[in-house]
């Protein structure tokens, strides 16, 4: 019943947390004390027989502090959250580290295609190594899509007429398959009533998958256009990748005898 | 000047005088206010139990699910918060406040509440056409909105946009009357720092309004086209660029949200001093920072658009002045805490709502921080983080202040109080269920959950132990929270015959609306009009022997 934040896999997902406890905990002190203040001064000046209410303008200098003092700590709150955000945000979306994988996303209404290099095509599937910095290169064929990785803190809208670059590295396949595995193990713990926790998808050895969304209004389909994400260690990716090739060349060479 | 007995027609049908076009606006929004619950309804209940068939309705398809969340999001905002809060209790407040006998120009307001009305019957037309209403969600974000053959509403969409044409448009008109009524029928000695909060925030509500509209008008005729002649002004493929109309948009739609919050920020200034029998705490500055409010806002449309492929360097500038925007929020918030200090607090029916205004607006403002900052959108765009967010900032703006301004003006527009009891059940059957459904969408969308989705089964970490208990729990709470509507549907109507007899001034409170009968006749104070001798709210002035002093009063020599 208590949700919080899903399991952080990319380079830049634990700074973006970081972020989010921080103003959690600002933001949480601020409502406490506020409505502490506003239920003390509701019950402390109820209404009382023969007392009258006092004559405060709030215009004098004296009483204006009453304002500009919280103010000052509130403005402290705001410089904090203003130059972290501008630390994370540098990290995440301005730089461009370079790319150990580059990989396509077409957006399509209600699909996601991804193209690696050597021309391997999958669809609804994305396949990453582990510990890799990945571009993305984005485009869409229609409407606006936008691609969200969760679990990698990543989205990005996706423009048609543009190609948009975006990059993740996720973090070493132990830890990846660390966190599948105690998502795995929580969903196996459910409550035995629970009827609405739906079966997880089955990785493979060397593999943790998780979602795609898309999560731009697309559409009819908009909300059934999911993809999964699938990490590998580098030896399943490279058996993977290898197995692709094959599999394209196969073809090739049957397209080629059939003529 | 002579005032006649109104007829039938001249009441109910086309009045001219002020009351009666805002009972108008006032009876056409709660009805809204139902149909977008209803459509809230059925698209919460999809969520909780997919695909099964719910009462009222049947099985709510994907183009149907889109519909309501699409129509949810426009109702509330063009067809109930604005002709609430800012067209009907301005219509009907503004003369009253000001102490005129009715608005500059009454035929213009005549004329408002017709475009009004034409653009509610199109918005209702839009769902009947072939394919359907429009389905895009209300930002109606091209190139979906641009082409039929992406949203499979051929007419829908253009309907859609052209009943948002039309209400904007009455809201133009009427705006023109809100204006020079405030600047030129005050009633004589209303100096401008005399004029009540609430009138001040209506009018600042209104020049924001017509500062911000422009371009989303210039945005949606370009729209239109693409829609209905196949330009390219928003498709890439003709060279079009779609997140021109996402500046375009927001460009009106982030002032719109501030022309949602001040009317109501105006009411409760009113309540709490009234019911706390304070002055207001620091007036010059509440006034002077929602200009600051209303200017800022104009400066911060892009956070919506922080990962929609805008210059990543430009989304520093508009994370940092959108963080400072809660700055002077801060200010008049800390204004309305102080206005409790030494005061002497009941709790009446307004003053409750008020309250609750204060503390669950709070936390809208608050989470305000979360998606203000660039970093932690890229995770929460398109979240139920967001719609937790906009919902808790909205419905007290809407609802909440709705309800107080309701409760506090009831008794001057009909001459009777509504009813205690079935107010306070009302109000607890509210506010509880409220925080019963956004709670769980903020939780959900800490874990991840994006919004717009009629169907979370395809999406596996979504569909984990937990979640969808905290869907159904959400859903729950909506039925719950819109039951207990029907008490408050009661209440208005049987407050008129059964409630407590309210005479001119029941609340003991100063400003000029209170000067005239409950409710006031055609021509609102008679032969004469008030004339106004001090500020709004002298409550509890040291050395009077009442504690209040209204303005129209001369000071005993």
């Amino acid at each position: 019943m208590w949700e919080t934040l899903p399991k952080s896999l990319s380079t830049f997902s634990g700074d973006i947390d970081h972020l989010f406890w921080g103003v959690t905990y600002l933001m949480g002190f601020s409502y406490v004390v506020s409505m502490l203040v506003i239920v003390y001064l509701l019950i402390a000046f109820r209404r009382k027989e023969g007392v009258k209410a006092q004559y405060i303008p709030g215009e004098s200098g004296k009483h204006l502090m009453l304002i500009y003092i919280p103010l000052a700590l509130f403005v402290c709150f705001d410089m904090y959250i203003d130059e972290e955000t501008a630390e994370v945000w540098h990290k995440a979306k301005m730089e461009l580290p370079a790319a150990d994988t580059k990989v396509k996303a077409v957006a399509q209404q209600w699909a996601w295609t991804f193209v690696q290099e050597g021309n391997i095509e999958t669809i609804n599937e994305l396949h990453v190594p582990a510990g890799k910095t990945v571009h993305v290169a984005m485009e869409s064929s229609d409407t606006l899509h936008s691609l969200s990785i969760p679990i990698f803190r990543f989205k990005q809208d996706v423009i048609p007429g543009r190609i948009i670059t975006g990059w993740f590295k996720s973090k070493s396949f132990t830890e990846v398959k660390a966190a599948k595995d105690s998502m795995v193990a929580r969903y196996n713990n459910r409550p035995a009533d629970d009827a609405h926790a739906l079966e997880l998808p089955v990785d493979d050895a060397g593999t943790a998958s998780f979602d795609i969304q898309c999560a731009e209004m697309c559409g009819v389909g908009h909300g059934i256009m999911a993809a999964r994400i699938i990490v590998h260690s580098q030896k399943s990716y490279d058996a993977w990748v290898m197995a692709e090739k094959e599999m394209i060349q196969e073809m090739q060479d049957d397209a080629g005898s059939s003529e | 000047m002579a005032h006649h007995e109104l007829t039938f027609s001249e009441k109910f049908l086309f009045p001219l005088d002020h009351k009666y076009v805002g009972l108008q606006y006032l009876w056409t929004s709660l009805f809204m206010a139902a149909v977008g619950g209803f459509m809230a309804y059925c698209f919460r209940m999809q969520l909780a139990f997919p695909g099964e068939s719910i009462p009222l309705w049947g099985v709510v398809t994907p183009q149907n699910y889109n519909a309501f969340i699409t129509n949810h999001g426009t109702i509330m905002i063009f067809w109930v918060a604005m002709p609430l809060l800012i067209a009907s209790f301005g219509n009907i407040m503004i003369p009253l406040m000001v102490g005129c006998d009715d608005m500059v120009f009454p035929k213009l307001n005549r004329l408002s509440y017709q475009v009004f009305f034409v653009s509610t019957v199109v918005l209702f037309a839009s769902y009947l056409v072939p394919g359907g209403g429009f389905g895009g969600s209300w930002t109606t974000y091209p190139p979906l909105s641009a082409r039929a053959e992406y949203s499979l509403t051929p007419l829908g969409s253009s309907m859609w946009l052209g009943a948002v044409a039309l209400e904007i448009v009455a809201f133009l008109i009427g705006g023109i009357n809100f204006l020079t009524t405030t600047m030129n029928a005050r009633a004589p000695g209303m100096k401008m720092l005399d004029i009540p909060v609430a009138i001040w925030m209506i009018n600042i509500a209104t020049v924001l309004f017509m500062f911000s509209v422009g371009p989303l008008v210039a945005g949606a005729i370009m729209l239109l086209l693409d829609q209905q002649l196949g330009t390219s002004f928003y498709v890439p493929s003709g060279g079009g660029d779609p997140v021109l109309f996402q500046h375009l948009f927001w460009f009106f739609g982030h002032p719109e949200v501030y022309i949602i919050l001040l009317p109501t920020m105006g009411f409760i200034a009113e309540i709490v001093t009234t019911f706390s029998r304070k002055k207001l705490f620091g007036y010059k500055t509440i006034i002077y920072t929602s200009f600051m409010v209303g200017i800022l806002s104009m400066v911060v449309w892009a956070h919506h658009q922080f990962i929609a492929g805008i210059d990543p360097r430009m989304a520093n500038i508009f994370s940092i002045t959108t963080i400072i925007i809660s700055i002077p929020l801060a200010i008049i918030f800390l204004a309305y805490i102080w206005t409790l200090l030494g005061g002497s607090i009941k709790f009446e029916l307004p003053m409750m709502w008020a309250t609750a205004f204060l503390l669950e607006f709070l936390i809208g403002g608050l989470t305000g921080l979360f998606l203000g900052s660039s970093a932690m959108d890229i995770y929460f765009h398109d979240n139920t983080f967001v719609v937790a967010h906009f919902h808790y900032t909205l419905m007290p703006a809407t609802f909440f202040g709705g309800f107080a301004a309701l409760y506090h003006w009831y008794p001057k527009i009909f001459g009777r109080k509504m009813l205690n009891g079935i107010g306070k059940i009302h109000f607890w059957g509210t506010i509880i269920p409220f925080n019963g459904i956004f709670i769980p969408l903020f939780m959900l969308g800490i874990a991840g959950q994006h919004r717009k989705i009629y169907d979370y089964t395809h999406f596996p970490d979504l569909m984990q132990s937990g979640f969808q208990d905290l869907r159904i729990f959400a859903t729950s709470s909506l039925v719950v929270m819109l039951c207990f509507q029907f008490l408050f549907a009661f209440n208005f109507i049987m407050g008129m015959r059964l409630g407590e007899v309210a005479g001119d001034n029941p609340w003991n409170s100063t400003t000029l609306e209170w000067a005239c009968p409950s409710p006031p006749p055609h021509g609102n104070f008679g032969e004469t009009l008030p004339t106004v001798y001090r500020g709004p709210y002298e409550y509890s002035v040291p050395g009077s022997d009442v504690d209040f002093l209204p303005q129209h009063i001369p000071a005993k020599a």
